[in-house]
């Protein structure tokens, strides 16, 4: 214990030039988040068991906010058909609402497939849902669509459709109205907590009778909870980024299918046409 | 393919067919005027009274070569105070007499031209054989679509869609089954298939299957050559009527007391039209033999035959045949005026 208390000289600037720097995150942190909310902070009050109650709060509104995306995905997929066409991939694609064919039973769309398969999470099972389109059109033998004669290649075309969607349900839990009141939500949620681990660092330097090196403990936890706080909003930012490029792939997908679609069908089209013609065709 | 019915379009298909005969049968009513047509000049009317002026103007020619002839005390040809009565009968009226001996010359046609079509080569009429063959291309056609999807797969997705192609592909061959009965090129396309069955049963596709898939352009450049086959059986048609609208000219100008007569060449053009068409019927149907036979397993080559080399050939023959028909006459005419004038001779003599 007395050489924690006696600190070597080596030890004393080593934290001689840490406590600028800790002051200077605190004194950047303060600015630039927002004033405190009661939070969890309050509950555990005068604790100075730091460490364990900073590295608690920082991931814990991590776990709020997956548990709100997976409700906003919830929300998505049971109600597909009332998403703002905000995005490229928009309810006007064949089967995402309109119903699509008999195969599939149900309303016969793509998305009640997509519900059918939904997981413990509340996720979309895609792989699943792929594999059952398929099956469910083989089984048939037919496509509803008569310029895609075959299950096979209309299954892989409605299996990327039914990737599309999944994404697209996924980007819009980040980049629509509702996902970015839900991301805002949880900044001020973490600014609140950084904020009370702030308050709570500051109180334990004026305790008089705590241990320096608790203090220092206290101050430096402060700190690293700050840096997560900013990987936290840095990682915010990454899904939302994330979601952005989704839905890019998702529309260059589209664009994809459209042209290899644009091919099958050229070739549908041209053989019809010699079909009639060879009908119509007669000695007279 | 599910949604097309194969039987409703090969049966549409005929009905088209007949519809357009029909459609001309009723342009030909309409444009000779023989249709009860509504009061005012029908096209056939016009052409009547240009007709009459011809007659007219020839007739002047008539009267001055007669009064010739009779000043130089040459006996008269009986011929040429027949014609100018000949003339006048059909003329009358709009040309109804005309017209519709017209439409019995093209009724004389059509009978000459069912009968040819009739004809049965190895139990079948050359009209449904001509219809086998063009089923052959058309049903090659679709079985090359169904499997065309399958061509940028691969693995187990490939032979999945295979399988679906191939179940497809047996559907439309059990329609063509149903409609043209048991054929020989339909047993060949079954073997085809049946061969692909087994491969892809056992986990390949093997080589067979480029006897089915055909390259993409082949449907574009085949309906082409189909267009150009109807459009030549068409243009036939309408040289017909053409040349029946000719026809009050041809009868005003045979008058003229000078060369064979105007309404004999018509009469040759009228008739070289209908050989052509007969002609036409009877090399495409014969192609057709070879076409649909067991040894013909790419029918492809009979629709640049008939779109194509079969209309120039048939035009060819009728074009030559009526030419040396028209010589021919033209020669006979000159004998025969030399005959009359030879006979005058003599005659003046004794």
């Amino acid at each position: 214990m007395n050489m924690i208390f006696s600190l070597n000289p080596t030890s004393r600037r080593f934290w001689c030039r840490l406590l600028p720097l800790g002051l200077g995150a605190v004194i950047t942190a303060s600015v630039a988040i927002q004033p405190a909310q009661a939070g969890i902070a309050d509950l555990l009050g005068d604790s100075l068991f730091g460490d364990i109650y900073s590295s608690l709060v920082s991931f814990f509104p991590q776990i709020i906010a997956v548990d709100q995306w997976i409700s906003l995905l919830e929300d998505s997929i049971n109600d597909p058909c009332g998403v703002t066409p905000i995005l490229f991939v928009t309810p006007s694609e064949p089967g995402w609402c309109t119903t699509a064919t008999d195969i599939f039973g149900g309303n016969g769309s793509v998305t009640s497939i997509l519900q059918q398969v939904v997981g413990e999470l509340g996720i979309p099972d895609v792989f699943q849902a792929r594999s059952t389109i398929q099956q469910k059109l083989n089984e048939a033998g037919e496509t509803p669509d008569i310029f895609l004669a075959n299950p096979q290649v209309y299954g892989i075309q409605l299996g990327n459709l039914e990737d599309r969607i999944a994404t697209s349900l996924s980007a819009k839990t980040v980049l629509s109205e509702a996902g970015q009141t839900q991301m805002k939500d949880e900044i001020q949620q973490s600014s609140a907590v950084v904020q009370s681990i702030l308050d709570t660092s500051n109180e334990a330097q004026s305790y008089d009778n705590t241990q320096d090196v608790v203090k220092a403990l206290a101050r430096i936890n402060a700190q690293q909870s700050v840096t997560t706080a900013m990987n936290h909003v840095a990682s915010l930012r990454n899904r939302q980024d994330t979601q952005f490029t989704n839905l890019n792939l998702a529309n260059i997908s589209r664009s994809l299918d459209e042209q290899n679609r644009d091919l099958q069908a050229r070739s549908t089209v041209d053989s019809v046409l010699l079909l009639n013609l060879t009908a119509q065709s007669h000695l007279f | 393919m599910a949604d097309i019915s194969l039987n409703n379009v090969l049966i549409n298909g005929a009905n088209t067919a007949d519809s357009i005969a029909k459609s001309w049968d009723n342009t030909w009513q309409d444009v000779l005027g023989v249709s009860g047509s509504p009061s005012g000049a029908t096209l056939y009317s016009v052409l009547c009274w240009v007709g009459t002026l011809f007659a007219v103007g020839s007739l002047l020619f008539l009267v001055i070569e007669l009064y010739k002839d009779l000043n130089e005390g040459k006996p008269t040809a009986l011929s040429s105070l027949v014609w100018p009565l000949l003339v006048a009968f059909l003329l009358s009226n709009n040309g109804q007499v005309l017209a519709q001996s017209t439409l019995e010359l093209r009724d004389i046609i059509n009978q000459a031209n069912s009968q040819v079509i009739a004809i049965t080569m190895a139990g079948v009429k050359l009209d449904e054989l001509y219809q086998e063959a063009n089923g052959n291309i058309g049903l090659q056609s679709l079985i090359s679509n169904t499997m065309r999807a399958c061509q940028s797969l691969t693995g187990e997705a490939q032979l999945q869609c295979m399988n679906q192609a191939l179940a497809q592909s047996q559907e439309i061959v059990n329609n063509y089954k149903a409609v043209f009965g048991d054929r020989s090129w339909l047993d060949n396309i079954q073997g085809f298939l049946d061969g692909i069955t087994s491969a892809v049963t056992g986990g390949g596709i093997e080589m067979g299957v480029f006897g089915l898939l055909k390259p993409l352009w082949m449907p574009i450049v085949v309906s082409v050559l189909y267009w150009m086959q109807m459009a030549y059986q068409n243009l036939l048609e309408a040289s017909l009527i053409i040349t029946a609208l000719l026809g009050p000219i041809a009868v005003g100008g045979s008058l003229l007391p000078y060369g064979p007569k105007a309404i004999f060449a018509w009469l040759i053009g009228f008739f070289s039209v209908g050989f052509a068409r007969l002609c036409f019927n009877i090399i495409v149907g014969l192609a057709s033999v070879v076409a649909t036979s067991s040894e013909g397993r790419d029918p492809f080559w009979f629709a640049l035959f008939a779109g194509l080399f079969a209309p120039l050939l048939a035009s060819s023959l009728a074009g030559g045949a009526g030419i040396m028909v028209w010589t021919s006459i033209a020669g006979a005419v000159g004998r025969s005026l030399k005959t009359v004038f030879g006979a005058a001779i003599r005659g003046g003599m004794v």
